[in-house]
This record gives structure tokens, C-alpha cells and sequence, in this order.
């Protein structure tokens, strides 16, 4: 079951720390996001490989925009 | 009107009357932004709180 | 020999030499350790500047100074004008899609009140207790405000404290948050709350506006241009004016006001017994309001399955968004997995609100 990753706030993709394949584990640092001036970790909410990355550095999201596709 | 535990009382109460009278402006505004978006969408728009 | 007479070096007092420093100290805390320096830098060289001897510069009626504090702060411009800059840069979607939390906000005016009573008992003015409780606000603009009517001579002190602390946020509330609250609560995850439309957003000022001003019309000037610049914001058909309200304008109009706040403080207006008990009773303001706040929350918590994480009621004091950062730190320490920020911006903007409410109601019964 494919799961995504949606953003939990607004603001800006500063980082993104695994790539298309990666094989993360639960509560594992996918990527960063800046708001309010204050950069916001996001963080796997399950096991998993990564399928696809919706996010792009430099880009804003919306609060529960895609972020990422893990299965 | 001018003793300060009558502007303490009535500061804090205005300030908790002001800010409900808002609480029920906004909870209004919800609830029509609700009901001006059904005849749009067929799908249920969520309960409210 | 006329202008060896007039040599600016002859003319200071010790007094000046004391503003010089707590001026330069201001200016260290912008530039090096960069708390507020929207504000600080310029107030810290007012300070410098208008204790300079002989300078003319804050010269009832003639001075440069003076009349950009005359004009601007006395004259009531300065503050409403800021109001319309943060109004074009604010969202007030997550108070809407949530709007019990308005409530913190109101809460967290306790301070306010707390620090009033407390002034007033250690002997200063109704007038000058309001101005200095209104520093629980959090909020500069309205303290200037409301100092600029009630009392001129103390509206230095307060800016300057509220700025202060307002900078000091991330110091001054977590252990008052940690002390008020269990870790199991600090854990709490929110619910994710109702959608906001865009029309929502653009009839909440209108409303808002109509609400507050029939009911406390001397808070008008500040909650009238906020919503103004509220209104230009989220009508998106003014995009021009939006950006110059959130930024040619607010720069133009910050750069004024931290002039104008440090001139006023000349070594005789600043270096008294007083100014001490202003800092002291500023620091409770701010305590006292994240306290009122959490507690608020955890009150309401007992009549609500869905759980309010306390912390964000200590965004009720309205340091906008530093308080809200904070909320989301310390939840974040909890369980890292938790994104307060948002649910924290609800309570963070009702607090502005609350607090020009609260010095609205100042103006009407003591002004």
C-alpha cells in the first residue's frame, strides 16, 4: 500500500534527504521545510521505500500538499 | 467607574466579551462558507469543530 | 571663541553618558545577538543621538526628531500604520478553521490585567499601570499607542521593554510552559481542523472590523487598519497595494518609529526608580499572560474530547510568530513528530486582537 507523505504546514522545501529507492524505516528525516522562519523537519510515518518525490527544493507546499510517495 | 478593580473587571470581561462576540461571527462565517459550497460539491463537507 | 562655547563635549552630564551606553547596548543586541533589530538598532541610536547635548534635535517645535515623534507617534499615525503592514501580512486561516482557540488569546490578556492591578498598587498612575500592563501584550505598536495617550513619559521604558521581551520569548516562557504543564499534555497531537475558503478570509476582516469597532470604538485606529490591510491581502485584487502595506510602508513607518521611541529617552525621562519597576512588572506581564494561557487551555481541555495541546496557549501572547515558534518547539521536543505551528498561529493572532481590545477599553475608561 502505497502511503503519502503530505505536508504538515505550509512553507518552503529547504532540503530533502533521501532519494527515489531509499529504503527508510519509520521516524526517519525525509526532508526540511521552512516556516515562520523556523525550519520544520519531516519525518516518515512509516517503514517503507520511497516511490517518488513530489516536493522540490526551493518550492513552496501547502499544509497537506504531497511531499512524498512511500510504500 | 474609575477604581481599578472596576477597570480590571471590566477590562478583562470586555476583552473576553469582544473576543466571543468574534468566536460566534466567525463560527457563523463558517457555517455559511459551508452551506455556499454544498450546492458545488455532492460530497459531505466534513463536520464542523 | 563662540564656537569653543558651544562645544557639544562641554555640555554632558553623566546622565548622558549612561544613556550612551544602555544606546550602544541596544544596538549590540540587534547587530551581534540580532534580538528585534527591526527595532532595537533604531531605538538603541535614538537613544545615542538624543542624548547628545545641544543638538536641537528633540526641541519641542523645532527639533527633527521632535517633529517626527510629534507628527508620527503623538499624533496617533505611526502605530495605526504599522497595524496596516501586519494586517497585509497576515493569515488568518488558522484561526478560522479553528475558532475556539480564540479564546487563548483573550486569555493570555491576563497579563495585561494582572500587571495593571500590581502597578497601580506600587504607586503608579491608573494611567501609567495600564500603559505598563499593556507590555504583557506583546505587542510594540499598541503598547506605543496607548503609552503615546496615557502616558508619554513612560512610553520609552515600555517600548523598550516590550521589545525586549518580546525578543527574550524563546527565553521567558518554556520553563513557565514546562512548569504548567505534564508531558503526556505537551504530547497532545491536534486534530487537523476545517478548511478555510478564500471567501471566509476575505469577509473575516469586513466582520471583524464591524464587531470590535461597535464594541470598543476607541480601538478603531489600530483594528480598523489591520483589517484594512487584512482586506487588501486576502481580496487579491490589490496586489500592489498589499505589497507595498507589507513592505515599502512597514520599513518606512519601522524605521520612524524605533527613531522617534529611542529619542524619547533622554536621561531624565529614563534614568529614574521607576523605569526598574517597568522592566520588573514587564517581565510578570509576560510571565503571567503565558501562564494565563496554558492554563486556559488546559480549562478547556475538561469539557472537550478534542484535545487543545496547552503549549499553544502560550501563543496567546502576541509576540507574532516567536511565541508560535516556541509552542512548536516544545511540542516538537515532546514527540518530534508533532507540527504545532499552525494550531499556535490561531491563538498567536487572537492575542494581537485581544490586546488592542484590551487597550481600547484602557483608552475608553482612562483616557
Amino acid at each position: 500500500m502505497a502511503e503519502e507523505v503530505l505536508a504538515p504546514l505550509a512553507g518552503k522545501v529547504l532540503s530533502v534527504a533521501v532519494a527515489v529507492g531509499a529504503i527508510v524505516e519509520e521516524d526517519d528525516e525525509l526532508l526540511v521545510l521552512e516556516a515562520m522562519k523556523m525550519e520544520t523537519v519531516v519525518y516518515a510515518p512509516a517503514d517503507g521505500t520511497v516511490l517518488a518525490i513530489q516536493a522540490q527544493v526551493g518550492h513552496q507546499v501547502e499544509e497537506d500538499g504531497p511531499l512524498m510517495t512511500i510504500d | 467607574m474609575d477604581t481599578p478593580y472596576s477597570i480590571f473587571i471590566n477590562g478583562l470581561s470586555g476583552v473576553f466579551v469582544g473576543i466571543g462576540t468574534l468566536y460566534l461571527m466567525m463560527k457563523l462565517l463558517a457555517v455559511l462558507s459551508d452551506r455556499w459550497a454544498k450546492p458545488a460539491s455532492k460530497s459531505e463537507s466534513g463536520t464542523t469543530k | 571663541m563662540a564656537f569653543f562655547e558651544q562645544l557639544g563635549i562641554l555640555a554632558v552630564t553623566p546622565g548622558m553618558v549612561v544613556m550612551w551606553l544602555i544606546g550602544l547596548t541596544l544596538i549590540y543586541l540587534a547587530v551581534s545577538r540580532e534580538y528585534e533589530p527591526l527595532l532595537l538598532l533604531p531605538i538603541g541610536f535614538g537613544v545615542l543621538v538624543a542624548n547628545l547635548p545641544l543638538t536641537g534635535l528633540m526641541s519641542p517645535g523645532e527639533g527633527l526628531i521632535w517633529r517626527f515623534y510629534h507628527y508620527g507617534v503623538e499624533w496617533e499615525v505611526i502605530p495605526p500604520l504599522i497595524f496596516l503592514g501586519l494586517g497585509a501580512h497576515t493569515d488568518f486561516g488558522p484561526l478560522l478553521s479553528q475558532p475556539r482557540l480564540i479564546f487563548l488569546g483573550a486569555a493570555a490578556q491576563g497579563g495585561v490585567y494582572l500587571t495593571f492591578f500590581a502597578s497601580q498598587a506600587f504607586g503608579f498612575t491608573l494611567q501609567e499601570s495600564a500603559t505598563i500592563g499593556i507590555i504583557g501584550g506583546a505587542d510594540g505598536p499598541t503598547t506605543i499607542f496607548l503609552a503615546a495617550q496615557l502616558a508619554p513619559h513612560l512610553l520609552g521604558a515600555c517600548a523598550v521593554a516590550a521589545y525586549s521581551y518580546m525578543a527574550l520569548v524563546p527565553i521567558i516562557q518554556p520553563p513557565i510552559m514546562r512548569l504548567l504543564t505534564t508531558e503526556q499534555e505537551r504530547k497532545i497531537r491536534m486534530k487537523k481542523a476545517r478548511k478555510v475558503t478564500a471567501r471566509e478570509k476575505l469577509l473575516f476582516p469586513l466582520a471583524a472590523t464591524l464587531v470590535i469597532v461597535l464594541l470598543v470604538p476607541a480601538s478603531a485606529p489600530l483594528i480598523a487598519m489591520f483589517m484594512l490591510g487584512n482586506l487588501f491581502r486576502e481580496s487579491k485584487v490589490v496586489e500592489r497595494l498589499t505589497d507595498t502595506a507589507q513592505n515599502a510602508l512597514m520599513n518606512i513607518v519601522t524605521i520612524f518609529l524605533g527613531l522617534t521611541v529611542g529619542a524619547t529617552m533622554s536621561a531624565d525621562a529614563f534614568l529614574r526608580g521607576d523605569v526598574i519597576f517597568i522592566f520588573v512588572l514587564g517581565l510578570v506581564a509576560f510571565a503571567v499572560s503565558t501562564a494565563c494561557g496554558v492554563l486556559l487551555a488546559k480549562l478547556m481541555n475538561l469539557f472537550t474530547s478534542d484535545k487543545i495541546n496547552p503549549l499553544v496557549g502560550a501563543a496567546g501572547v502576541s509576540a507574532v510568530p516567536m511565541a508560535a515558534r516556541v509552542a512548536h518547539k516544545m511540542g516538537a521536543e515532546a514527540d518530534k513528530k508533532n507540527y504545532l505551528l499552525m494550531f499556535a498561529m490561531g491563538p498567536n493572532l487572537s492575542g494581537v486582537i485581544g490586546t488592542v481590545i484590551a487597550a481600547g477599553i484602557f483608552l475608553t475608561m482612562l483616557g
